[in-house]
């Protein structure tokens, strides 16, 4: 009977080991609908009276900026998240980083050339925010970058008549506008150009506000967020209290697992089969959300795709905790990526087990890669923690404030930093120019929660970037391993 | 209450953890595990315990009482005592 047939795990294995890692979302990229995976968590995210977003590299800044492109896909968000302002929402991007020219995102060389020719970063954000609202005209000017920024130079009034007009239709109109910005370090070439221009922003951000209908949602990195210069402006703190962290829960992080096996075929089948077989079917997230509000029957799922134990025996771990606390940064977050990538190794670790999916062999042979990719993922935002862990390898944590510092000091990392961004200074911490100091080194560890700072004053590194770093726990108890 | 469990990770990793060799056989846990031996089962205050008196109101021993303050304790003794049957598996404070 074709009811009787018991699951075929290597069928899901293997569309495990086929998940897609390389999607970094560039500027420009077009997201599909069948490609969008809607955390519980991330409405905040969505919502357009929230206009900063704050993640780490990896958390979806870019995708949701891009995402929200697609108006089929906003309509999605607007029910799936209980948010009509999406519904009518013309969304258009104000700054990504993008190389290539648009009709209102300028490109890094362009604000360049402006900058050079003596405009003012608000003239600038003015300009964009300008050819943005313009875009809800029937039809909308193809007025260039330099062209904007001349009529605002020319007519300082030109701004806020013109957006007061636009603001006006839309209210008639019953739409809005939401204007995006990403890859802010992209800016400029040094931290204080990116701060200055970022800081200006905000601060027109923030005074969109007397509008009704045009609002701006800000992407921007931990770090940039952590700058205390960065906020120095006039209200910033009503923009700072009202932002919103991406972040990544547990069962949002399994719910991706199981929406990109369910979007192959023969996976998805048989992943359904289980479920089924299991009782599991509402932990399945149907069409890219998640179903029921216990996490039980998603639990289940995952115990029953890859057993309920890291080993033999609960003192072990429950695997369903387990691979999320060793993933997590010091934010207690993981990058959907990074526990992706985790999943997919230990599809390929062999021997494959025959009564489940993946085991515990495999998902500790999985943590590990994944932990490798996540930190070498992070250099190339950050290339400063290469040496900041290098310097600690061998030790244990959680390790003294004074006694870190100390070690730093020995290393010399704070000199190899500055020589390694001599001609790069992006490539240094964002506030590392100011303070130059071991103090504002572990400030910024900690910004990019690759550090930690815990209640009793001791510095943490989480194990997801400590085994790779060769930094060890503490353990006081020396075993004879032959007696085991 | 954080300092505390920090302090108890001290304790456990000094005292009982293996040194660390990076393998699933280390008895040695991350510091954050609420599941590890190091992370407490918590019993909050709870004021109504300061009038216990089971000899003037029996109540007092019945588990409607008790189990408002001690039951994510007690869940957590018999999870560790694999007594699961008798625990709800989900309040380990």
């Amino acid at each position: 009977m074709a009811n009787a047939k018991t699951v075929d795990y290597a069928e899901i294995r293997n569309g495990m080991s086929q998940f897609d890692l390389s999607s970094r979302v560039e500027p420009n990229d077009e997201i599909a609908l069948d490609r969008a995976f809607l955390p519980n968590a991330h409405r905040g995210v969505l919502d357009t009276r929230r206009s900063l977003v704050v993640g780490n590299r990896g958390m979806g800044k870019s995708f949701w900026t891009h995402a929200l492109l697609n108006q089929q896909l906003r309509q999605k968000l607007a029910t799936v998240y209980g948010l009509k302002a999406l519904e009518n929402a013309n969304v258009v991007i104000g700054f990504n980083g993008s190389d290539k020219v648009a009709a209102v995102a300028p490109t890094s060389d362009e604000i360049a050339v402006a900058l050079a020719g003596g405009a003012d970063p608000d003239v600038i954000w003015q300009a964009v925010l300008l050819r943005g609202a313009r875009t809800a005209r029937k039809d909308p000017p193809t007025t260039s970058f330099a062209e904007a920024i001349r009529e605002v130079i020319d007519n300082p009034e030109l701004y806020s008549c013109e957006m007061s007009a636009l603001d006006d239709l839309l209210i008639r109109e019953e739409r809005s506008l939401l204007v995006t910005f990403d890859a802010l370090d992209r800016l400029g070439r040094n931290w204080d150009q990116i701060r200055s221009l970022s800081q200006t922003l905000l601060s027109r951000v923030l005074r969109l506000q007397s509008f009704r209908s045009i609002r701006a949602k800000v992407f921007i990195r931990v770090d940039q967020f952590s700058d205390t210069e960065l906020f120095r402006f006039p209200d910033s703190s009503k923009l700072k209290n009202s932002s919103v962290h991406l972040r990544w829960e547990a069962e949002d992080l399994y719910g991706l697992m199981l929406f990109e096996l369910l979007r192959l075929d023969r996976p998805g089948q048989e992943l359904r089969r289980l479920a089924r077989d299991t009782n599991t079917d509402l932990a399945l997230p149907d069409d890219g959300k998640m179903g029921a509000m216990s996490t039980q029957p998603l639990e289940s799922l995952i115990n029953a795709i890859a057993g309920e134990f890291m080993g033999s025996h609960k003192k072990r771990g429950r695997v369903y905790t387990w691979i999320p606390l060793h993933l997590s940064d010091a934010a207690d977050t993981c990058s959907p990526r990074t526990f992706l990538r985790a999943w997919g190794a230990a599809a390929t670790h062999t021997p494959s087990p025959t009564d489940k999916v993946v085991d515990h062999l495999g998902l500790s042979e999985g943590v590990r890669q994944a932990s490798r990719d996540r930190l070498v993922e992070l250099q190339e935002d950050y290339p400063w923690i290469d040496p900041a862990l290098h310097a600690l390898r061998g030790e244990f944590v959680p390790i003294e404030r004074e006694q870190l510092l100390a070690r730093w000091d020995q290393g010399a990392v704070l000199q190899t930093i500055l020589k390694d961004s001599a001609s790069e200074p992006t490539k240094a911490p964002v506030n590392l120019e100011q303070s130059e100091s071991l103090q504002g080194l572990l400030e910024a560890m900690k910004s990019i929660a690759v550090m930690e700072e815990r209640a009793n004053g001791k510095i943490n590194v989480p194990d997801i970037f400590r085994v790779e770093a060769g930094i060890k726990r503490k353990g006081g108890v020396a075993v004879p391993r032959a007696s085991k | 209450m954080a300092a505390h469990r920090d302090a108890l990770y001290d304790v456990f990793a000094e005292e009982l953890y293996d040194e660390d060799s990076n393998s699933l056989d280390d008895i040695n846990f991350n510091i954050d595990d609420r599941e590890a031996p190091h992370w407490p089962l918590v019993i909050p205050f709870n004021s109504a315990f300061i009038q216990f008196d089971p000899l003037r109101d029996p109540s007092h021993l019945t588990s409607a009482f008790y189990e408002q303050t001690f039951q994510p304790f007690l869940s957590g003794l018999y999870a560790l005592l694999n007594l699961d049957d008798l625990s709800d598996n989900s309040t380990v404070a």
